[in-house]
């Protein structure tokens, strides 16, 4: 080996290290494990963050809520009364193992999120159908409902198991939302070709445990359970405006809410999502930055189970009354009544324990997003409370709870469930005082449960125990009251599965008509009519609060609250 | 010696069995049905049915822990309803996570031994000189301090002392991280001390009172009697004698700090087993629950084992017992057979 | 009239016992009392029983579960302003400080003291029958029932104590009842060992024999004559087992898996209080304090009790 040679040898090894030393590593710390890097699988906030930086979408929400192209080339083409949709994506655009991404790509993943049986996301590809690939970068597709004068007797939705199948028996109806809903990380999308292989040879049952395919900003590296997520930059992004100088990101998981925050004030992570407010308090103090959404992203409020039949309007063959008129006069809606004029929610807003004072009293359940919001509350609930103290009024509640029956008056009749470990213990805990205060009785028993077992208790609720839901909902877009409130959904966390005519077609006309004024009318005068019924408890609106130290710019929250990296810098 | 070692080893099968029986009972009878709790909310009577049928969870009880034991293969066509059986340490997968359940735990464990082996150390360090300086200084202050910093360490719960180090440690002096990593030595300190101090306090009394009760025998008074320098007839004769029970002790601790990192590594989140069967119970993962416990278990169990093992070898008395035993057991073999 | 029947062979041991109790008794007592460190851990566990069964003198139970959350984290022996249930407003001293909800640490302390005394006397009182019963007959008898207990107990002793309860709590949910039944089974393996150990020395013994020679029934034997005589250990081990009782549920607790808030509980309060160290470390401070001082008195107590027991351990 000559010397030169040797030369070279020692100034490529330096620079390697060098280049190892210079590598700009971000760290993010995050309160629990991601559960699955598969998109449409799971999407809590902690996989949210990692899947939205592995996989891209067509269209992507802005920080102050509006639409952009992500693969798309622009804004869908929407033809037919809104109901058939043309877009087109960007060409030369490569998976992360070097796949060509293309319009096959983009059906099979809608196909996969819209019918796998474990797909969590099937709520955004619902009313697809007639999927069509035109070209290689072209897709069309239709929005309609499932047509049952269509369909042979006894066929319901749910047999239909393809694009095409739906494509028999479904009419054509507006869907105002679909293109909001394209946003989603669940609409995200996945490589055909890598996935179907992956059925073939079995590696598809570790898909996003041990590997992941996208074509985001970063590539999926390594998975430690319970301990770390480490993924590098894609050099080969097909967006080149974006401007990060980060290498590697590393999610790290640190389960203790305290010791995130420790581990961000000893300058461990430079990165965390969901700080309590009082540790945003303190870290504000100690010179981190606070990041804040853009306006109050969740509401928290207390849910009756209204398909419990106790809870709700029972026939009178005891069957739950799903025919979407209910009685107010009846005892079970008065011991609603009575509940809701118990509560001041400003003790939560106050609790320096749970929002610290960031957050507000809320009389409604869309607050600071355009679509349902009520602002003129004449002849509304509304005009009831104010923002202050809520619908609380003491002398209201016990004159209503006076009212009813000795057998809904018994201590714990009311079971309230709420996430465990989570802020809405807390939460519950308050309510349950407040209620014990004002009417006397301690009507609330607190039960914690685990995520998974919050479906388990909702569909087979006891019926001689009321259900309180101590829960949450973000309005990262329009569609919130329809989530929220449709009769027929059926997502997870959206339970309290109210349903009153009024308020149905007041839904379905703001679902069908496009982002706009005339929407925004309808959906308020749905939530006019859910007002009247008080299915849940609007208690607070909150805003997502995140850290970041001060070297780390570029970094936006969503209007869901999870982070935008993408033109994270780190100096 | 093989004999008591090979008998030793015959009669930790029926605990197993046992333990894993018992586990196995707690989570069958645990309301909560899994097939539901895979199945999204809308799920049918039938669906939730035949999903029982897919997981196993419709067999006789009997049938289940023999399932769980060796294994089942489920009539789905999904591998990842099947499993190979606790034998073969496969239970399945999460229901959470969807990884296989002893993967998580293998991969952990080393965390957990690692803090437990600190702990371990750490303890036996300081905890045999203190309890030695005490029982030869009786009644002095030095056995004084020993006396009531053994009672304070056996009467504080691991949890809060682990609190206030890292309000002293990391709040207040910003010494030491508040989270511990195994990567990370420095991040080791508090939660080694947390989980070692109790073990430290168990061990220091039993030196103390084992040395105490040495001392008095006849034999180190001979020796005494004799003129032999008292750190030599402490060094040569006392201690040897006085330590027996102290490894047994220290032994049995070995299982208890694994235990005992549940708590630690929940105050510290500390990436160990204990944090995953914390993490499993909160979100009701029983197939993770299920495995985690009786891996702690079982290791507890072998490590006793070990211990047992280990004393006969060590313990002069045990081994002579035992050898006389056998000798008179096959006397009176030999006598029957003539 | 029964005691007539007795025949005076019958009577003689045991009379002879009773005063032979009455001495031991005495001369327990004089070796317990000598024992500074041992009286002054029973003075704790008295007062700590005094505030539990006086413990509504000092706070009303709705005072100590009700929130106030204007003064949440007010620190040690600040007055601040509290509101009562009837519209009316009154002036209170937090002495030890206030939780994050605004209530009295002092108080939910006193009344956690209830709820800690009645797991561990519970939990023990369970532990101790069930398990000296078993023991006793495993020792008697020997044998078929012996080694059935035996192993059991083996089986139990072989899940470390705080896993088998926390296995226990998850499987049945987290509740009062489950957390005494977590806790009183995993105490039980002490005492059928202990108690096992203490018949086989004495079965043989004479007393015993004459007892058996004279045709005394077998329940007779054990709880007569049997059963007095192996207290000592036992004594030793349920103040022991206390303390082990009230640590494990305190742990439990402040892993969510026990008494669940707002009731007040020492291993509750803690495991709220994790997340506030650096605000408010009042509220991880005194409840932990309330824990380990209780044990401390039972180890104490435990401890003192083995020494004036145990003569060959006199010092």
């Amino acid at each position: 080996m000559s010397l030169k040679k040797f030369g070279v040898a020692i100034l490529i090894f330096a620079v390697s290290i060098a280049a190892i030393a210079a590598q700009t590593t971000l760290v993010v710390g995050q309160a629990t494990d991601p559960i699955i890097l598969d998109p449409p699988m799971y999407s809590d906030t902690p996989t949210h963050n990692v899947n939205l930086l592995i996989y891209d979408r067509l269209y992507d929400l802005s920080s102050d809520g509006k639409v952009v192209p992500g693969l798309a080339v622009d804004l869908p083409k929407i033809e037919e009364n809104g109901t058939k949709y043309t877009i087109k994506i960007k060409s030369g655009v490569k998976f992360h193992n070097g796949q060509p991404l293309t319009a096959d790509d983009v059906i099979y993943s809608f196909q996969r999120g819209a019918f796998n049986d474990k797909s969590q996301m099937k709520s955004i590809f619902a009313m697809m159908y007639e999927v069509k690939k035109i070209d290689n970068y072209t897709f069309q597709f239709r929005t309609g409902f499932f047509d049952k004068t269509k369909a042979p007797a006894g066929m319901t939705d749910n047999d239909l198991k393809s694009f095409d199948e739906r494509g028999k028996y479904y009419k054509p109806a507006a869907f105002g939302s679909q293109l909001n809903q394209l946003t989603w990380l669940g609409a995200s999308i996945v490589s055909k070709a890598t996935l179907e292989k992956a059925q073939q040879d079995g590696t598809i049952k570790d898909y996003g445990i041990t590997w992941a395919i996208g074509s985001g900003p970063f590539k999926f590296d390594s998975w430690k359970q319970g301990d770390s997520i480490t993924l590098v930059r894609n050099k080969e992004y097909h967006d080149s405006s974006i401007q990060t100088n980060v290498d590697k990101i590393i999610f790290k998981t640190i389960r203790d809410p305290s010791a995130l925050k420790s581990a961000f004030l000893n300058k461990e992570v430079d990165l965390i999502m969901n700080v309590a407010p009082l540790d945003a308090r303190e870290i504000e103090m100690n010179g981190g930055k606070i990041l804040l959404t853009n306006g109050y992203f969740g509401y928290h409020y207390l849910a009756f189970n209204m398909k419990s039949p106790r809870v709700g309007q029972v026939n009178t063959d005891g069957t739950p009354d799903m025919d979407g008129v209910y009685d107010l006069s009846s005892p079970s809606a008065t011991l609603r009544m009575a509940i809701l004029y118990s509560i001041n929610p400003s003790d939560i807003v106050n609790s320096p324990d749970i929002m610290d004072k960031r957050g507000k009293v809320t009389l409604q359940y869309v607050e600071s997003l355009p679509f349902g919001h009520i602002d003129d509350p004449k002849g509304t609930r509304i005009e009831e409370g104010n923002l202050k103290s809520g619908y609380y009024n003491p002398t209201k509640a016990k004159e209503l709870f006076a009212s009813l029956p000795e057998s809904l008056k018994k201590p714990g009749i009311l079971k309230c469930t709420a996430l465990s470990g989570s802020v809405y213990v807390k939460e519950a805990l308050v309510v349950k005082d407040q209620v014990k205060r004002t009417l006397g009785v301690d009507l609330i028993n607190i039960e914690q449960v685990a995520l998974s077992e919050l479906a388990t208790r909702r569909s087979k609720s006891d019926p001689e125990v009321w259900d309180l839901l101590v829960n949450w909902t973000q309005t990262d877009d329009s569609y919130y009251i329809f989530v929220a409130f449709d009769g027929f959904n059926t997502s997870l966390l959206h339970d309290t599965k109210f349903y009153t005519k009024a308020a149905q077609e007041w839904i379905d006309k703001g679902n069908s008509l496009p982002n706009g004024p005339e929407r925004n009318v309808a959906y308020q005068n749905a939530q006019k009519e859910i007002l009247k019924a008080v299915p849940r408890v609007p208690l607070v609106a909150i805003m997502g609060i995140s850290a970041s130290q001060q070297n780390i710019s570029g970094v936006f929250l969503s209007p869901s609250g999870s982070f935008m990296l993408d033109n994270v810098v780190k100096k | 010696m093989t004999r008591y070692i090979f008998r030793r080893l015959l009669m930790i099968v029926p605990v197993l069995v046992g333990v894993t029986f018992i586990v196995f009972s707690l989570t069958y009878i645990s309301p909560g049905d899994p097939a539901r709790m895979i199945l999204p909310q809308d799920a049918t009577d039938a669906d939730i049915s035949h999903m029982r049928h897919l997981m196993g969870l419709d067999e006789p009880f009997l049938l289940q822990y023999v399932h769980f034991l060796f294994g089942f293969k489920s009539p789905s066509e999904d591998a990842s309803f099947s499993y190979k059986g606790l034998l073969a340490l496969d239970l399945g997968r999460s229901y959470v996570s969807n990884r296989p359940v002893f993967k998580t735990i293998l991969e952990r464990f080393p965390n957990t031994a690692l803090l437990a082996i600190l702990a371990l150390i750490l303890s036996v360090i300081l905890s045999i000189p203190a309890g030695i300086i005490s029982a030869t200084h009786q009644y002095s202050v030095s056995d004084m301090v020993v006396s009531i910093l053994s009672l304070l360490g056996l009467s504080m719960p691991a949890f809060w002392l682990g609190m206030i180090l890292i309000w002293i440690f990391s709040v207040k002096l910003r010494i030491f991280p508040s989270l511990a990593n195994p990567a990370n030595l420095k991040s080791l300190v508090l939660p080694v001390i947390t989980l070692a101090t109790m073990n430290t306090a168990v061990q220091a009394r039993m030196t103390r009172s084992s040395m105490l009760e040495v001392i008095r025998q006849d034999y180190i008074r001979t020796a005494r009697a004799k003129g032999l320098d008292e750190k030599k007839v402490i060094r040569k004769h006392a201690l040897n004698n006085a330590l027996i029970p102290v490894v047994t002790v220290i032994g049995l601790q070995v299982g208890q700090l694994l235990v005992g990192a549940v708590l630690t590594e929940t105050v510290f989140s500390y990436p160990g087993i204990g944090t995953i069967m914390v993490d499993a119970i909160q979100r009701k993962d029983t197939p993770q629950i299920l495995a985690s416990v009786v891996f702690v278990a079982i290791i507890f169990a072998l490590v006793n084992l070990i211990v047992d093992i280990v004393y006969a070898f060590i313990d002069p008395r045990i081994k002579a017992q035992y050898e006389s035993m056998s000798k008179a057991r096959s006397n009176g073999a030999a006598r029957k057979g003539t | 009239m029964e005691k007539k029947l007795r025949t005076p062979h019958a009577t003689r041991p045991s009379a002879r016992k009773s005063a032979k109790q009455k001495t031991a008794f005495q001369e327990f007592w004089r070796r317990f009392k000598k024992n500074r460190l041992a009286v002054a851990g029973f003075v704790i566990v008295v007062i700590y029983i005094l505030m539990a069964i006086f413990a509504d003198l000092f706070f009303s139970y709705d005072f100590i579960t009700e929130n106030q959350i204007s003064n949440a984290f007010a620190p040690p022996l600040t007055t601040a302003e509290i509101d009562l249930n009837n519209g009316a407003t009154a002036q209170h001293l937090y002495i030890l400080g206030a939780d994050n909800f605004g209530r009295d640490i002092l108080g939910r302390i006193i009344h956690g003291a209830r709820v800690s005394m009645v797991i561990g006397f519970t939990t023990i009182a369970f532990a101790g029958i069930v398990g000296s019963a078993l023991g006793a007959i495993a020792g008697y008898y020997g044998g078929k029932i012996e080694s059935v207990i035996m192993r059991g107990t083996d089986i139990l002793l072989a899940i470390p104590n705080i896993l088998f309860a926390l296995a226990i709590v998850a499987a049945l949910g987290p509740s009062f009842q489950n957390l005494l039944l977590a806790i009183g089974i995993t105490s039980i393996p002490a005492f059928v060992r202990l108690m096992r150990a203490s018949v086989l020395t004495l079965k043989n013994q004479e007393f015993i024999e004459a007892a058996r020679a004279l045709g005394a029934r077998d329940f007779r034997i054990i709880v007569r004559h049997i059963m007095p005589n192996c207290m000592a250990p036992i004594i030793v081990q349920a103040t022991l087992g206390i303390a082990q009782s009230i640590l494990s549920a305190t742990s439990l607790s402040f892993l969510g898996l026990g008494i669940q808030p707002p009731s007040p509980e020492w291993g509750n309060m803690l495991s709220d209080a994790r997340s506030y160290i650096s605000y408010a470390p009042h509220t991880l401070l005194f409840p932990g304090l309330a824990i380990m001082t209780v044990i401390l008195a039972y180890n104490l107590i435990g401890d003192g009790l083995r020494d004036a027991l145990d003569p060959k351990l006199k010092r």
